[in-house]
């Protein structure tokens, strides 16, 4: 297929900018072997990767062929340079520790056969994604491999997706913060915004709301008096305010099943850095083939322009189109002149081009479509809606337990109760729990309840009624909505509008969250503001306004959804008064 | 202490045999018991009776193969496997509700076609 898995970013420069210093760090760490090489990846990093460069780009470098990373497969070419790119993870590092060893065994079995094979001997690189950590060397140490390999480390940050959202890419970052206390992923995100800085020149403003906002912040500011501060001044602050939301403020929006096209295509498909892997008849080719990655990014306008709205109205649109384009076609019987049929035929690309992405939309809906058509699927959308407003449909979840309905589903209709109803009675939370235990088996999930209730997700009354004063305040819950001609936020899921981004809708008014202070109260985390001066020219008169508007960025830690990502999208469009540019740890759902 | 336990329950899934596991379930089970999670030890223990009798299956009838590990697929798959006295021994053991023991029947009747026995029931 002729279109880019990379994203085109043609109107942002910094982000392209940041793009391709990603890029030429990748390439030294390629060059730093000489020769013809192979790659080894941890599978969690070639989707990143692919967002960097193309693969063609790589094998220029030399690269022989990229492998995985996994648990059984030991190692085998007949290369010489092996070059390991993997996050700072004790597991993976053991895996390739062990790959080392075994190769280094076999050499010298060979070598104690036939002395003069000794230049036969392979070496090693490992780099780690974003830096080095003490317990992996440690770890490298006690295979006893570290004295015999080069390590070294691939500052990979922000990775630009469209050219207004860009991502970490690293998983877990919520559940290592605030389960398992390792805050390595928040210093992580300070550094991504200190990179942005030098881009974009200094963030005069920075709010945030939640424990992990506020380390954030502080964390940046510090590496800031750290650098020499007047070093950044020549640069015009083009971002105004910075907007930093802890998952944990909003654990209500991402247990719902979101409701717009790019965000049912994410529940359903599961979108990995803008890829989806598809069945080969929805791209038009032979059934039963191997799945195909497909890129889903602006690249495609006809995507650019449905993939925010919501799944409801699709199929009207989807239809138009269809026709739009059967008479852009006909009219190549109207072509009378040759210039005329010269035009027609400058077309025809990019006709072709619209047709072919017409229909692997229109397949893909279908597929969508079947499956938001099921009873069970409506009624899930039902009882979500029921729980926002206040109702504790119990029997129904009881119900998904006793059918063996995916256990994911159920987790996030509990999660989703004791968030709006301040937890489930004793009586049924050990109901519940026990049902799930047995129904779906102690070994598979024990820990994992343990684990939602230290995160306070699942929990036993504890009489914080703080549902139905936040649903008033940030007007979490819309009535007679108008999903064909939407006003509010709310289209994203048929009526819930996500509280993080009615926060940061907040925060883009004057006086702001200051108004909202008592409602703020009810959330967990403190709010704060703070200013930060840029050495020389100080004050905020300086920043840079695109199209006569100012641009938050708004850094999601912990997580972003789809849903939330077209929210904030039609706030640029609609009511805002600003541009924005969405920053986050990872692009989720409800089910990761 | 309650991450010792958890620790404890890791470990005991590692072990290659059912036999080797219990006693590390149990001392889980312990250490739940003596930071008053009352849910948790009842829950370890639940799952020491569950395994127990899991080997015991194993042994009498060894044609059954049970996939997956849980309460309720162990009853499905006794009921496919005509064992009706081994199931209802289950459901005292792990008072499974009535509830959801329908449903459990419906659907296992079902698998096995045993249309009489689901008109009956």
């Amino acid at each position: 297929m002729a279109t880019s898995m990379i994203p085109n970013l043609a109107d942002s420069e910094n982000l392209q900018a940041l793009r391709d210093h990603a890029r030429s760090l990748l390439f030294e760490v390629v060059q730093s072997m000489s020769g013809k090489k192979v790659l080894v990846l941890d599978p969690a990093l070639t989707g990143p990767f692919s967002l960097i460069c193309e693969w063609s780009q790589l094998r220029e470098l030399g690269v022989e062929k990229v492998y995985h990373l996994s648990p059984i497969g030991s190692l085998e070419t007949p290369v010489k340079n092996v070059l390991y790119i993997i996050r700072p993870r004790m597991s993976l590092t053991r895996m390739l520790a062990q790959q080392i060893r075994k190769v280094r065994k076999e050499e010298q079995e060979k070598e104690s056969r036939d002395p003069s094979r000794r230049d036969a001997v392979k070496s090693f690189s490992v780099f780690f994604v974003p830096r080095r950590t003490l317990i992996c060397e440690h770890v490298l140490e006690e295979c006893g491999v570290l004295g015999d390999i080069t390590v070294g480390e691939y500052k990979l940050d922000l990775i630009p997706f469209e050219s207004d959202v860009m991502s970490l890419e690293m998983e877990g970052v919520y559940r290592e913060c605030h389960l398992d206390g390792d805050r390595s992923g928040l210093f992580y995100v300070a550094q991504s915004l200190m990179r942005l800085q030098t881009l974009f020149g200094v963030i005069p403003n920075i709010k945030g709301k939640g424990v992990c906002a506020r380390l954030v912040a502080d964390n940046m500011i510090r590496m800031r008096r750290e650098l020499n501060v007047g070093a950044d001044a020549s640069i015009p602050s083009e971002i105004d305010t910075l907007v930093l939301i802890d998952r944990a403020v909003d654990t209500f929006t991402p247990f719902l099943t979101q409701l717009t096209y790019e965000g049912l295509i994410d529940e359903i498909f599961k979108i990995r850095c803008s890829k989806i892997d598809l069945d080969p008849e929805i791209v038009g080719k032979d059934a039963g083939g191997p799945k195909v990655a497909h890129p889903l990014n602006n690249n495609d306008s006809l995507y650019a322009e449905i993939r925010d709205l919501n799944f409801g109205v699709l199929s009207a649109i989807l239809n138009a189109r269809a026709k739009q384009l059967q008479e852009t076609y006909d009219k190549r019987h109207d072509a009378k002149t040759v210039s005329e049929i010269k035009d027609f035929v400058k077309q025809l690309n990019t006709l072709e081009l619209e047709r072919k992405s017409l229909g692997i939309h229109i397949r893909i809906a279908e597929k969508i479509s079947e499956i938001t058509r099921t009873q069970a699927f409506m009624q899930q959308i039902r009882t979500e809606q029921e729980i926002l407003a206040g109702g504790e449909p119990l029997d129904y979840i009881e119900e998904c337990i006793n059918k063996q309905e995916p256990l994911e589903k159920v987790l996030r209709l509990l999660c989703l109760l004791c968030a709006t109803s301040g937890g489930l009675k004793q009586k049924h939370f050990d109901f519940f729990r026990r049902e799930i235990l047995q129904t779906y088996g102690f070994q598979q999930i024990f820990l994992t309840l343990d684990n939602l209730e230290k995160l306070g997700l699942l929990r036993k009354d504890d009489s914080n009624k703080s549902w139905q004063k936040l649903r008033k305040a940030f007007n979490l819950v819309v009535d007679d909505l108008n999903e064909h001609k939407p006003e509010d936020i709310a289209y994203t899921f048929s009526g819930y509008a996500p509280l993080s981004v009615r926060l940061i809708a907040a925060a883009a008014k004057p006086n702001g969250w200051r108004a909202l202070e008592d409602s703020l109260k009810l959330l967990p985390g403190p709010a704060f503001e703070e200013t930060q001066t840029s050495g020389a020219n100080s004050g905020s008169g300086n920043v840079v306004r695109k199209g006569g508007r100012p641009t938050t960025l708004v850094y999601f830690i912990g997580g972003v959804t789809y849903a939330e990502i077209a929210a904030i999208r039609f706030l640029e469009k609609h009511d805002s008064s600003c541009n924005y540019l969405i920053g986050t740890t990872k692009i989720i759902t409800g089910d990761t | 202490f309650n991450d010792q336990a958890a620790v404890n329950i890791i470990r005991a899934y590692k072990q290659p045999t059912i036999e080797r596991a219990i006693p590390l379930l149990s001392w889980a089970k312990k250490q739940y018991e003596q930071n008053n999670f009352a849910f948790h030890a009842k829950s370890v223990e639940d799952e020491v009776k569950f395994l127990k009798f899991y080997s015991e299956l194993q042994k009498a009838c060894p044609e059954i193969s049970v996939l997956g590990t849980s309460v309720s697929e162990l009853l499905h798959t006794l009921i496919v496997n005509d064992q009706p006295k081994k199931a209802k021994k289950v459901i005292e053991l792990f008072n499974v509700p009535d509830q959801r023991y329908y449903w459990i029947n419906i659907n296992a009747l079902a698998e096995k076609g045993d249309w009489h026995a689901l008109l009956a029931f």
